[in-house]
């Protein structure tokens, strides 16, 4: 530590410079871990930075007012008590069930939620739009709009959209950046194409941007599965086929989509159904086969991008592992389902039930199932898990079939970048 | 405290105490003054500021500014202890939103210094325990760097980054929150 300083010219002693790390905020002090190894090993050990911890944030989307609930933690030492918050659409006269007005968690970064408050075209007053809150000081940005998402009227008339967002914050910049992909396909039962890639920086006049996406060098089409996650300030899709992955590099400026061979999962014969999801920090590719032998469940391999890919320039090569398989049943309305994009908490892997209790009437349910520690043993092909035999997390019944997803959650007070 | 001398001349003594910067600079100064300084208000305490407090780790420069900043600080305290026993008073609410806010303006005014200075006066809070200025200086320098990113601080401070790549994957892994 002596060393460090004489070298550098952030000449203060330990005792001082633990006063300015103290006076940070939280996204700004794990940022910079980065900058040399006497700032991390400061960081990590004085400040608050090791006692946060990261808990499970189930969102179950409902009719009007969809609801955040913040698991207590068990396993671990003051994991506090359950915490749960709900937040309404903007619309009144479109929160019914039949408008189908919901607000949808689009992700979490550093204890801050991004909300998209999804209405339907019939509410003309107010289009979609995005906020980004922290729950813990209770401040909420201004809704930013969305770009309209006119075509999905067409749905029966020959056309399908699909529009999914992702929030990511960049480790390095320290932005916050909200992308959404766009796609068709016509008539609906042929590929989805990407029509568009855009790109929201959250900072004071926060503009949508459209991002190129290279016609020539890459497929633009889009796996319907597959979903849009960000990892490690990178955004993440699949093309149709399942054999590339699309990468948008957070960090750049003038972002660009990168592409990289998916895991050598692909067989020609069929293309699988496949899920990103984040795997202990690390981009995961859910993959599920039907088994012949078995005709209840599938088989779901879990690769994870152990290093390489990513999105911008002069990325080394994708270096994939296949960690562990899992079984789950065929049909997604029954059994357990594997979660996304949170689906790996410490030793547990989370899987969700979902089931019709009576008309408009769903409960949801959400499991944990302990299988050790799956942080290491990376290459190797573990046992076969099956998620039954769970224990049963959290129940939750509501009138909007928006069902549930599982984010990554942390305790800040973070300040919104707008 | 067995310092021989008159009523009189023991009250003035206990009243103003010398601090002796690195040059060797004095600085007369209150005893009210100097105990913002946790450091000296314990040397006051056990008796040893007789013959001036030696701050061989201050130079003049540095000492002169914090010399300030307690001066005006000490008369805040002052001030606010003198209010405390008549809070409902409507006047006196007054006079202290107006006294609180000129040490607002202070304290921007005072922070005007280069990088090199702000250092120099956190050291110097840091030795001399003086809260408010440590808070203040401390702040001041995490608001200067906490928009920027790891390489921005490394080139502002000349740090060398001896993290290696693997390491430094593990702490962006991390940075996610993604861990349990």
């Amino acid at each position: 530590m002596a060393e460090a300083d004489n070298d550098d010219g952030f000449i203060l002693p330990t005792d001082a410079f633990v006063e300015v790390l103290l006076r940070l905020p939280t996204s700004s002090r794990r940022r910079f871990r980065l900058v040399s190894k006497r700032w991390r090993d400061l960081i990590n050990e004085r400040t608050p930075e090791r006692l946060v911890r990261t808990k499970i944030l189930a969102f179950f989307s409902e009719a009007g007012a969809s609801r955040a609930v913040v698991l207590a933690d068990d396993d671990q030492q003051d994991g506090g008590d359950e915490q749960e918050w709900r937040f309404r659409s903007s619309c009144i006269d479109c929160r019914t069930y039949e408008y189908g007005a919901v607000v949808r968690l689009v992700g979490t970064c550093n204890g801050l939620l991004c909300l998209r408050d999804y209405l339907p075209l019939p509410c003309h007053r107010i289009g979609p739009t995005i906020a980004v809150v922290n729950p813990v000081t209770g401040e909420e940005s201004a809704a930013i709009p969305c770009p309209p998402e006119s075509l999905s009227w067409d749905y029966h008339g020959g056309y399908r959209r699909v529009v999914e967002f992702s929030f990511g914050y960049h480790p390095t910049t320290g932005k916050y950046k909200v992308v959404r992909v766009s796609c068709t396909s016509e008539p609906p039962n042929k590929r989805l194409e990407i029509d568009s890639v855009q790109v929201l920086t959250l900072e004071g006049k926060s503009e949508w941007r459209a991002v190129p996406v290279p016609v020539l060098a890459m497929d633009t089409s889009y796996h319907d599965t597959g979903g849009v996650v960000t990892v490690d300030g990178s955004t993440y899709w699949l093309n149709a086929r399942a054999d590339h992955v699309a990468a948008l590099d957070l960090g750049d400026d003038d972002e660009r989509v990168a592409s990289f061979a998916a895991p050598p999962c692909l067989e020609v014969l069929q293309v699988p159904t496949c899920q990103l999801t984040t795997v202990h920090g690390r981009l995961g590719v859910l993959v599920t086969r039907r088994q012949p032998a078995m005709t209840e469940a599938a088989k779901v391999n879990v690769w994870v991008l152990e290093s390489g890919g990513g999105g911008g320039r002069r990325r080394p090569p994708p270096r994939w592992s296949r960690r562990w398989s899992i079984l789950q049943p065929i049909a997604a309305w029954q059994g357990r389902w594997v979660m996304s994009p949170h689906f790996t908490h410490g030793e547990y892997v989370l899987s969700k039930q979902e089931e019709n209790k009576a008309w408009s009437a769903r409960e949801r349910c959400l499991y944990g199932r302990k299988v050790g520690d799956l942080a290491s043993g990376s290459g190797k092909d573990a046992e076969l898990w099956p998620l039954e035999g769970a224990e049963e997390i959290i129940m939750r019944t509501g009138d909007y079939d928006g069902g549930v997803v599982t984010f990554p959650y942390v305790e800040t007070t973070e300040p919104l970048p707008i | 405290m067995a310092s021989a001398g008159s009523g009189d001349e023991k009250a003035a003594a206990a009243a103003m105490i010398t601090l002796i910067s690195s040059d060797n600079e004095k600085f007369e100064v209150t005893e009210a003054t100097a105990t913002l300084s946790q450091t000296i208000r314990h040397m006051i305490e056990d008796g040893c500021t007789d013959g001036g407090v030696p701050l061989p780790n201050v130079t003049s420069k540095i000492l002169a500014r914090v010399i300030e900043y307690c001066k005006k600080h000490a008369t805040a305290a002052a001030g606010e202890e003198g209010s405390s026993s008549s809070f409902s008073d409507a006047a006196f609410l007054e006079v202290d939103r107006a006294f609180l806010e000129e040490l607002e303006e202070f304290d921007d005014a005072f922070l005007e210094v280069d990088r090199a200075t702000l250092f120099d006066l956190i050291l110097a809070a840091n030795y001399l325990d003086i809260k408010g200025l440590l808070n203040l200086t401390c702040q001041k320098v995490a608001d200067s760097v906490k928009g920027k990113t790891p390489e921005q601080i490394r080139e502002m401070y000349n740090i060398v980054n001896d993290l290696t790549p693997e390491e430094e994957a593990e702490i962006r892994r991390e940075t996610q929150w993604a861990f349990e």
